[in-house]
């Protein structure tokens, strides 16, 4: 019961319907729910040039031939890319940190593997660079700390526009001030 | 459970569930406060904003005896600190003071003194033209001497004497004369530069050494509080040492 309980969405009350239902459903269909989220597990993996999550490396959207390969947009987590790709406006690349510069939890540059972001803008493709990390003190300064990095490298870097309210994250944003976001954007530094 | 009222400075949060938030403050009257934010992750939530590290706000929670976790009913903002959120050194330097204040402060102990130093320490931060380091040493400085941790500086740890020529500064409590052992010297310049960093409570000084400094300060604040910061760490991969 207490493994449902940590899944998103679900309550006391949902997790106990779900442990009843699969008590009582016939074996086959518990057996079938837990071998689809092993598989699942298994084949998802982080894409090796943009570190979205995937089922094939690279992603479909860096092997995309129609994406925008001069623009990469820069987000904290794979939802924030999940979230602007349901925007449907944006059609550049991403770039996933899993994370955000933040000194008190010991995230630096290293432990965001800022490098292999650096590495993608070494091919001269790559004209811009939009920040897209939340409107957070920490999402501000890893915001800022890129700015700064990139400039030397000879790209634009741009912030999205935060309708976003300070504070909060891209996926818990909707559809509407995302793509407002995104067009919206201001160059940083 | 009684509902208590309190200003705070927001030292650190992470997220515990799909909806909620776990918030460390620091409050003048329960020291080190950890609230569990219901609902701060939610879709258009103001909490979130609200609860951004850095930030001084009004709260109000349901305070549980014996419980290290208390549930946060409403806050509110005083305000943002935009001037240091907004400049990368700043904010990167002023996370060293709020980690400070979150291994240092106890829970459940009136800490004013410290708080209010801290408080104070941000304001002056986010008006603050020199450099990020200095303001950083000050601010350690400055909330090191409130948690009682003050070096002695008028005279020798080691033998109580006058300190006289050649000085050095002692990471177990301060400087140190020409005649006592000590690894390395300091000199007059860095040690009155350091007096200076202790003794300014209004705002931080202008003072020569800032590398020098920031070091000792650095390293006089891992000894006494026997601990390590992950803050520093960060700062020294993002700007070296
Ligand atoms: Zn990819
Ligand atoms: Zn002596």
């Amino acid at each position: 019961m207490d493994a449902f309980r940590r899944l998103p969405g679900v309550g006391k009350r949902s997790a106990e319907r779900l442990v009843l239902h699969l008590l009582s459903a016939p074996e086959g269909e518990a057996h079938q729910l837990s071998e689809a989220i092993a598989t699942a597990r298994a084949r998802i993996t982080t894409c090796s040039q943009c570190r979205n999550l995937t089922e094939t490396n690279p992603c479909g959207i860096c092997t995309d031939s129609r994406r925008d390969a001069s623009i990469i947009c820069v987000v904290e987590q794979p939802a924030g890319a999940m979230a602007i790709e349901k925007g449907g406006m944006y059609r550049g690349l991403y770039h996933v940190l899993h994370g955000v510069l933040n000194p008190l939890e010991g995230v630096g540059p290293t432990e965001l593997r800022l490098e292999r972001l650096y590495t993608r803008l070494d091919g001269g493709t790559v004209e811009e660079v939009v920040v897209a990390t939340n409107a957070t003190a920490e999402g501000e300064a890893t915001a800022l700390y890129l700015s700064r990095q990139l400039g030397q490298r000879n790209v634009r870097v741009t912030r999205i526009a935060h309708g976003v309210p300070m504070g909060s994250g891209l996926e818990f944003s909707d559809e509407a001030t995302l793509s407002h976001a995104m067009e919206g954007r201001t160059p940083l530094g | 459970m009684p509902q208590e009222k309190t200003e705070a400075l927001v030292l650190r949060g992470v997220d515990y569930s799909e909806t909620s938030r776990i918030i460390t403050f620091l409050s003048p009257e329960r020291g080190r406060l950890t609230c569990i934010a219901k609902g701060a992750r939610r879709k258009n939530s103001p909490l979130a904003a609200i609860l951004d590290t850095f930030n001084h706000v009004e709260l109000i929670y349901y305070w549980k005896e014996g419980r290290g976790v208390h549930t946060l009913a409403e806050a509110s903002l005083l305000h943002p600190f935009p001037g240091i959120k907004r400049d990368l050194e700043r904010c990167s330097f002023g996370a060293v003071p709020l980690e400070l204040a979150s291994r240092t402060a106890h829970d459940n102990e009136p800490s004013r003194a410290f708080y209010r130093t801290l408080l104070h320490g941000l304001g002056r931060l986010e008006q603050w033209k020199g450099s990020a380091r200095l303001h950083c040493a000050w601010q350690l400085a400055r909330l090191l001497a409130a948690a009682g941790f003050a070096p002695e500086l008028d005279h020798c740890v080691q033998c109580g004497g006058e300190i006289g020529h050649n000085p050095g500064f002692d990471l177990d409590g301060g400087a140190v004369c020409g005649q006592c052992t000590i690894e390395r010297r300091c000199g007059w310049s860095q040690l009155d530069a350091l007096k200076a960093l202790f003794s300014a409570t209004d705002q931080c000084p202008e003072v020569e050494h800032v590398d020098a400094l920031f070091r000792m300060v650095r390293a006089y604040m891992i000894r006494q509080t026997e601990t390590d910061y992950r803050s520093l760490r960060v700062l020294h991969d993002m700007f070296g040492s």
